[in-house]
């Protein structure tokens, strides 16, 4: 009953400025910045699944090197080497000084 | 009265000066000036990054680092504005507009000295509105029922949705949304399992870390990609000589700080103005009393001192209802009522009395932080400058890596790091659309206590809704929530009619 309420309420309240924000619009960017976002997306999504099958540091280097791809200025180098350096950051200061699950690479696993 | 506050304010400061909690502090407000100084980084992104870090502190720590953050950030922001005109924080974004004129006439430092001065006198001021205050509203909330609660949330729920940035209606239906989601994993009355769409990872619900990071984070990230420009300044060489002051200018700013001051705690009184609309008010209030209106916006030290001032009493007035009553007034307080939450403490009006260690501990380091920003910032202007040539494009890889981990670490599901990833991309499909993140999270916070007070309050009434009416303090704050949507509507509809027929400037309404 309670939620029933909630929904009515929300379904009004999302419903109203569907009618009226025709007339009010904001606009904040210029162009889509299509190749940013897939990049940082593409990062995050890199990191789900490399932490699944091949373990803590491809993940880390993934998400981080695939997401710097994502600016214009990018540098290929640059960004491996950040890539790495944070892999090897996240690694010793996550699982080895906080021990969270993850192993470092998959066939490391106990 | 004020010999027992003077008492629990030097238990308080015995607590806040042990070892582990002063560090504590200062790694806090670390993190917070040098996340305030970087453009493009936010406080909400740096917060919830360290929140899951914080699971594995004792309270008082964890609280006193969260909160050392928000204010030091604070610092930092003033920094960036005066001296490269960048408004990356939104409450500095008025310092701008005479802070970085007073820098292209090579008075950088005096501003910088002034902006110290006035930040440290705003906050203290803060702080002792805070001693006083809060036990005052605690004697008053501890006399509450579960029906009171449930409005005096109402109240705050529909106060921070309407009176934040952007369209009214549009954070309401955030928030009415943010409710849902904290709805979302097994109902904790009935133990029945809702909008979980028969995922099992679903059952616990969205976590506060994912959906503060997915928002502030992921959707911050896709929204100044390739946004932030490289930075050029020729004005970043502050000696420490040049901050102090001189006599004159402590003249011309005395008055200005005061009155940023005392329009700052009176902001942080009213649910959903924070310190971005306290810093707008008091530059205002200083131009309009200005004899000499003209000089804002060429330098006008008035322009930097009020705004700032205000800014920092605000940040510290933030906590008094959060403490005290436990109903945050905007996102970064939701997101500290979630800290204390998950160290299982209940914010509330029994914080005071149930954890005088973390109140009062927190108001100490409040003043200890305090201090430790100006010590920190006088000397270290120029790394904080330095600082901010790291390329954006070094910046928000980092930063996205550790926002993997901060969600993949709260219980070790990498679920949960997907759900971020969706609510990122929800998140920058409401900001193209104009709709604000920030009531979201307040919704999210104060949702499912919400949920819970009206079931007590049900129950105890056997199902009579009328009992929000006949209970006098509910039935008040229930008036005031028809007054506040009423005045609005009231404001929105008169500026409809005051456009068609003719076109009055805004200060006549």
């Amino acid at each position: 009953m309670v939620l029933g309420v909630v929904l009515i309420l929300c379904g009004g309240a999302i419903a109203i400025p569907g009618v009226e924000s025709v007339e009010e619009h904001v606009d904040l960017h210029p162009s889509p910045e299509w190749r940013g976002w897939a990049c940082i997306l593409g990062g995050v999504a890199s990191f789900i699944l490399l932490a699944r099958n091949l373990g803590l540091f491809p993940a880390t280097f993934s998400c981080v090197f695939i997401s710097a791809l994502g600016d214009r200025s990018v540098d290929i180098k640059h960004s491996a080497l950040l890539a790495f350096a944070l892999a090897v950051i996240g690694v010793l200061v996550f699982h080895y000084l906080l021990g969270i699950q993850l192993p470092p690479f998959a066939w490391m696993r106990s | 009265m004020i010999g027992g506050a003077v008492a629990d304010l030097l238990h308080g400061f015995q607590v806040a000066l042990q070892p582990h909690n002063f560090l504590a502090c200062f790694i806090g407000v670390l993190m917070g000036n040098v996340v305030g100084v970087l453009p493009g980084m936010g406080v909400m992104a740096a917060m919830s990054i360290l929140l899951p870090l914080t699971f594995a502190m004792p309270p008082v720590a964890a609280i006193l680092m969260l909160a050392g953050i928000y204010y030091g950030s604070q610092y930092g922001g003033a920094i960036c504005s005066i001296l490269l005109n960048l408004p990356c924080h939104p409450p500095h974004a008025v310092t701008c507009l005479d802070g970085y004129p007073l820098t292209k006439q090579g008075k950088a430092g005096t501003a910088l000295g002034i902006t110290m001065l006035g930040s440290f006198i705003g906050a203290s001021f803060g702080i002792i509105q805070m001693i006083f205050f809060a036990p005052v509203l605690v004697a008053a909330a501890l006399k509450f029922g579960p029906a009171e609660i449930c409005s005096l949330m109402l109240l705050g729920l529909l106060a921070g949705s309407t009176l934040a940035r952007g369209s009214a209606i549009k954070g309401v239906s955030m928030t009415a949304f943010s409710m849902l989601l904290g709805m979302c994993g097994t109902d904790v009355t009935a133990g029945i399992e809702r909008f979980s769409f028969g995922l099992p990872e679903l059952a616990d619900g969205v976590e506060i870390v994912a959906l503060a990071l997915g928002l502030f984070g992921i959707a911050e990230f896709m929204k100044s990609v390739n946004q932030v420009e490289p930075l050029t300044s020729g004005y970043t060489t502050v000696r420490l000589r040049d901050m102090v002051p001189s006599r004159n200018d402590l003249r011309v700013a005395a008055f200005p700080i005061a009155r940023g001051t005392i329009i700052g705690s009176l902001c942080s009184l009213i649910p959903g103005t924070g310190p971005t609309i306290a810093s707008f008010v008091a530059y205002a209030a200083e131009k309009k009393l200005s004899k000499t209106p003209m000089r804002f916006g060429r330098g006008a030290l008035e322009g930097v001192a009020a705004p700032e001032s205000s800014t920092h009493s605000a940040v510290q007035g933030d906590f008094i209802p959060t403490m005290s009553l436990g109903i945050p007034g905007d996102s970064v307080m939701a997101l500290i009522v979630a800290a204390l939450t998950i160290q299982g403490v209940t914010p509330g009006p029994q914080l005071i009395s149930q954890h005088p260690d973390i109140f009062w501990g927190l108001v100490a380091s409040f003043w200890v932080g305090n201090i430790l920003l100006v010590v920190l910032n006088v000397p270290m202007i120029g790394i904080w400058v330095r600082l901010l040539t790291i390329p954006y494009r070094h910046l928000y890889p980092s930063a996205l890596f550790f926002v993997c981990i901060g969600v993949y670490s709260t219980n070790s599901s990498l679920f949960q790091v997907g759900v971020t990833l969706a609510l990122g991309i929800f998140g920058y499909v409401l900001l193209r659309l104009g709709f604000h993140p920030a009531p979201i999270l307040l919704g999210f916070v104060l949702g499912p206590r919400f949920e819970e007070n009206f079931r007590r309050a049900m129950l105890i009434s056997r199902g009579d809704l009328m009992v929000f009416i006949t209970q006098p303090i509910s039935a008040a704050f229930l008036a005031m929530c028809v007054v506040l949507v009423g005045a609005q509507l009231y404001v929105y509809l008169r500026n409809n009619r005051t456009l068609k027929f003719n076109p009055l400037p805004a200060d006549e309404i």
